[in-house]
């Protein structure tokens, strides 16, 4: 499974890839909404974590490319807003608060991988 | 043809007895007899007989006339002859001439005889005609024909002359008796209908009738007279009329009769009766030249008198009337001028002469107008005659003219023209009436100027009322007015709405019964205030009106007369319970908002490192041995307790509630300043009184807000610069205006911070308070933004004015601490 963690945070970046291959995944990063892009235009990938507040071209246009590409990417919105109502009504499938507890992150991969 | 009266000796003595006892017997039954038809019966009977004729026919003179009385033994045809003119010969000549006639043979009548006695020979062969005569006149004639045929005579001869003229004499006298006889019977006749006519007539006549004797003896009355006394008719007769009729004021028939048998002549008397006037006429009777009694007439004449009386009253009217309008016309302010048909002058008054200058006799027999008038129908009169036959009777009302009197002044008449009839309601003339309003014209012009003037006024006035009234109607606040007593004088329709009354039904009664439903004025009154102080004051109250929770604010002034003495207050109160909820609502939702943003920016700066921190802690912890895996996890642990408290702090925020106090600001400015100012290069310049100004508040807020615009001021300045030297003033005092608030008279704590700083650009001010805006490149943008916001929830206001190179000052407002 293939996973893309898009963050401009480096160490957030860093701390989603570790755990993330701890837990069996492939992952790819990118710094900015526009390297997103690029990258998602050449590999495929099974699933997208998404920073929103980004310099730039922010998660929630980045989101809006992808699913016109890929509608049914699952895509996991990832930021330090508290949204999560204002939100839900977008086209992700799901939202989870930046935190340092990755469980909440990792089992909605889990659950949206095994649909 | 013979006429001799010689007697002739009959030849037949037999038949000579004959005759005599036939003439006998005529004689004896003529006497007896009286009818006259009887009497021609029998006449014609024996003269037939004596003489032998055929045919008999009897004539009697009526009024000139031969009429034919009774004929026999002639047949209807000769009967017509004998009826015309030609049959009138004979009787007539025998009429005129009183002789009789003879013919013995019609048939040798000679030619010289009128033509039409040829008709008889065809009739008769034989004729004779006697007169019938009383006293040498002559009543009729009879004539005979045709005598029997015997041997020795078949011609009437003189014999026959004699003997017919013989009986014609017995039988004139017994005529003539027999017509006195039938006139005397047609005279009772007459009589005796002219009685009962009269009798009819006696009682059927309207008026009573009664009449006396010379002795005053009632010999007759009819029954009209059972009106005029109360004696029954019956019992008048014969009784004396001066015993019946005495009574004083009684009608007299003895005084109407006693002038008639004096003179003779009809006399008439009246009298008054208690409410009817009788007419008494009295006409004499005569007998043989002496008057033998008097009829008196008695009508009630109540009738005809009071009209009489009437007319009379009206005939004064009339001439009053007359002698009225005669003055009228001669004395009259206005000329009355008459004309005929053709608007010749035909009367002028004294006012005539006046208005228009010219005399009675130089204006008799001019025509109307005498000069003429401007602009106008110059010829009235014949305008309302032709104008009549179309619209008969019509007046010309109130026409207003212009024309000039007899010496060129200008006049203003106003002319009333009527047309003038004569008793058979035809047109003979026009009345003029002209009134003289030169004058009055003036007059008007000047009071319609000074009219329209004042209703201009008038309308501007009372416009203005209903303006007034509308608003005080309309307005949604509660508005009432009391006297110094609390008792309301007027509400508006909205007090009356909260309360359910009709308007007149709250007026009069005391204010904190109606709102406060106490029996004692209401403790938190501002009224008391007012009238005490005579200021005007204005609060917010938690139960103004007794039935609900609603919260109210209340302004209260007090009315003041010209003398300066207090009449009252005007109270104007509002509910403001949904205006607080919404303002609170507000309020919150726009320092969430605001801080929320700054949450968010602060959360997006935390959250990320606190997460890279807990989670590579985490790491550390699983890769590391003890003690060092506890030292990663007290790292990790302490990154999640801070977590957790980015998660309060967000939550306190959204919740926070101020805690509101007393907040000195004379100590609380004294203070914040010098801890905020910390650079000796800056002038500090404090003005803050010695008066305690203290206002409701979060000092620790208030605290915050005004050190962010210390801070501000502070930052613009050009430490450096000398001239001039960096200064911040600071200000403090007290004022009552409030540029945000319809309510004036709230008083305010008002706070000053000035600096001579770099200013602000003009179109920087719009965004000074806005978030995350800034002009420093260290500023974070929140600074002026929380001042704001504190300041607002302080019920207060922040303003700033500032120059660009020059400075700027905010200005602080808020309310003051009730008293």
């Amino acid at each position: 499974m293939k996973i893309l963690i898009v963050d401009d945070d480096p160490h957030i970046r860093t701390l989603y890839k570790e755990e993330l291959i701890d837990e069996g995944y492939e992952v790819v990063l990118a710094n900015s909404g526009k390297e997103a892009l690029e990258i998602f235009e050449k590999e495929h990938f099974d699933l997208v974590t998404l920073d929103i507040l980004m310099p730039g071209m922010d998660g929630i246009e980045v989101l809006r490319k992808m699913k016109e590409k890929n509608p049914t990417l699952p895509v996991i919105m990832s930021t330090a807003y508290d949204y999560r109502d204002d939100f839900s009504v977008w086209a992700s499938e799901a939202y989870v608060v930046k935190s340092a507890d990755l469980d909440e992150l990792k089992s909605t991969i889990k659950k949206l991988l095994n649909k | 043809m013979a006429g001799s009266g010689i007697p002739i000796v009959p030849s037949n003595t037999d038949k000579l007895l004959q005759r005599f006892t036939s003439i006998f017997e005529y004689a004896k039954a003529v006497i007896s007899v009286l009818d006259l038809d009887e009497l021609l019966l029998k006449t014609a009977g024996v003269i037939t007989k004596i003489t032998g004729s055929k045919g008999c026919l009897i004539r009697i003179n009526e009024d000139g006339q031969l009429k034919i009385k009774y004929y026999m033994g002639i047949t209807d045809g000769f009967i017509n002859i004998l009826d015309n003119k030609t049959g009138m010969i004979i009787p007539q000549y025998v009429s005129k001439s009183g002789q009789s006639l003879l013919i013995e043979d019609t048939s040798k009548l000679p030619d010289g005889l009128p033509v039409q006695l040829k008709v008889m020979r065809l009739m008769s062969r034989s004729i004779l005609c006697v007169p019938l005569k009383k006293d040498s006149v002559v009543i009729g004639t009879i004539e005979l024909f045709d005598k029997e045929e015997s041997a020795n005579q078949s011609y009437f001869n003189d014999s026959d002359i004699l003997t017919a003229e013989g009986l014609a004499a017995l039988a004139s006298l017994s005529i003539d008796k027999t017509r006195l006889y039938q006139k005397e019977k047609e005279q009772e006749e007459i009589a005796k209908r002219a009685k009962t006519k009269l009798e009819a007539v006696f009682n059927s006549v309207t008026a009573a009738i009664i009449t006396i004797d010379k002795d005053y003896k009632i010999t007759s009355v009819n029954n009209h007279m059972s009106s005029w006394t109360n004696i029954s008719i019956d019992q008048l007769l014969g009784r004396n009329c001066r015993n019946v009729f005495s009574a004083p004021g009684a009608i007299s028939p003895q005084e109407a009769a006693k002038l008639t048998f004096e003179t003779g002549h009809i006399n008439t008397v009246t009298f008054a009766d208690i409410d009817r006037y009788a007419e008494l006429t009295s006409y004499p009777i005569f007998e043989y030249g002496d008057i033998i009694e008097c009829i008196i007439l008695i009508r009630d004449i109540t009738e005809r008198t009071l009209y009489e009386k009437k007319i009379v009253t009206l005939y004064n009217e009339v001439t009053q009337s007359k002698e009225r309008l005669e003055s009228l016309v001669h004395d009259s302010a206005d000329a009355i001028i008459t004309t005929d048909r053709d608007g010749v002058i035909t009367s002028w008054n004294d006012s005539a002469e006046r208005i228009y200058g010219f005399s009675k006799d130089e204006a008799l027999g001019q025509k109307f107008p005498v000069a003429p008038y401007t602009g106008s129908d110059q010829d009235l009169v014949r305008h309302l005659l032709d104008g009549e036959t179309a619209k008969p009777q019509i007046a010309l009302k109130d026409i207003e003219v212009i024309s000039k009197n007899k010496d060129g002044d200008i006049i203003n008449t106003s002319l009333t023209l009527s047309p003038m009839r004569n008793t058979s309601r035809q047109i003979n003339g026009v009345s003029i009436i002209a009134r003289d309003i030169t004058r009055r014209k003036k007059i008007e012009l000047e009071l319609v100027r000074s009219n329209l003037e004042s209703a201009r006024l008038y309308e501007q006035v009372s416009l203005a009322e209903q303006e007034l009234k509308n608003i005080f109607e309309s307005i949604s606040d509660l508005v009432y007015i009391i006297d110094c007593g609390y008792n309301i004088q007027k509400v508006n329709k909205s007090v009356c709405d909260l309360v359910g009354l009709e308007m007149d039904e709250i007026v009069g009664k005391k204010c904190y019964e109606v709102f406060h439903n106490t029996d004692k004025v209401w403790e938190k009154c501002l009224a008391i205030k007012t009238l005490e102080n005579k200021k005007s004051y204005i609060c917010e109250v938690d139960s103004f009106y007794y039935n609900g929770n609603d919260t109210y604010g209340m302004s209260n002034s007090p009315i003041i007369d010209t003398d300066g003495n207090i009449k009252g207050t005007v109270n104007i109160v509002r509910n403001t319970t949904e205006l607080k909820k919404l303002t609170a609502q507000l309020a919150s939702f726009e320092k969430m908002a605001m801080l929320g943003e700054v949450a968010a920016g602060v959360a997006h700066s935390i959250r990320n490192p606190l997460a890279s921190i807990g989670g590579f802690a985490k790491r550390l912890n699983q890769k590391l041995d003890p003690p060092y895996s506890e030292y990663a996890n007290i790292i990790q642990k302490e990154a999640g307790r801070l977590e957790e408290l980015l998660k309060k702090t967000l939550g306190f925020v959204h919740n926070a509630h101020a805690s509101m106090d007393t907040v000195d600001l004379n100590t609380l400015l004294a203070t914040l300043i010098h801890l905020t100012v910390k650079d000796p290069n800056i002038v500090i310049d404090e003005d803050i009184p010695k008066e305690l100004i203290e206002i409701i508040g979060d000092a620790g807020r208030l605290k915050d807000a005004i050190s962010h615009i210390i801070k501000n001021a502070v930052q613009s300045l050009d430490i450096l610069g000398n001239d001039p030297k960096p200064c911040v003033k600071i200000r403090l005092y007290k004022d009552n205006v409030c540029s945000l608030s319809d309510a004036p008279y709230i008083e305010y704590a008002v706070i000053e911070i000035e600096d001579n700083g770099i200013g602000f650009k003009k179109e920087a001010i719009k965004y000074i308070y806005d978030p995350f805006y800034t002009t420093k490149p260290e500023g974070t943008g929140l600074g002026l933004a929380i001042a704001h916001k504190i300041i607002l929830q302080h019920l207060g206001t922040i303003d700033v004015s500032s120059i660009l190179g020059k400075g700027t000052i905010f200005t602080i407002k808020i309310p003051l601490k009730e008293v």
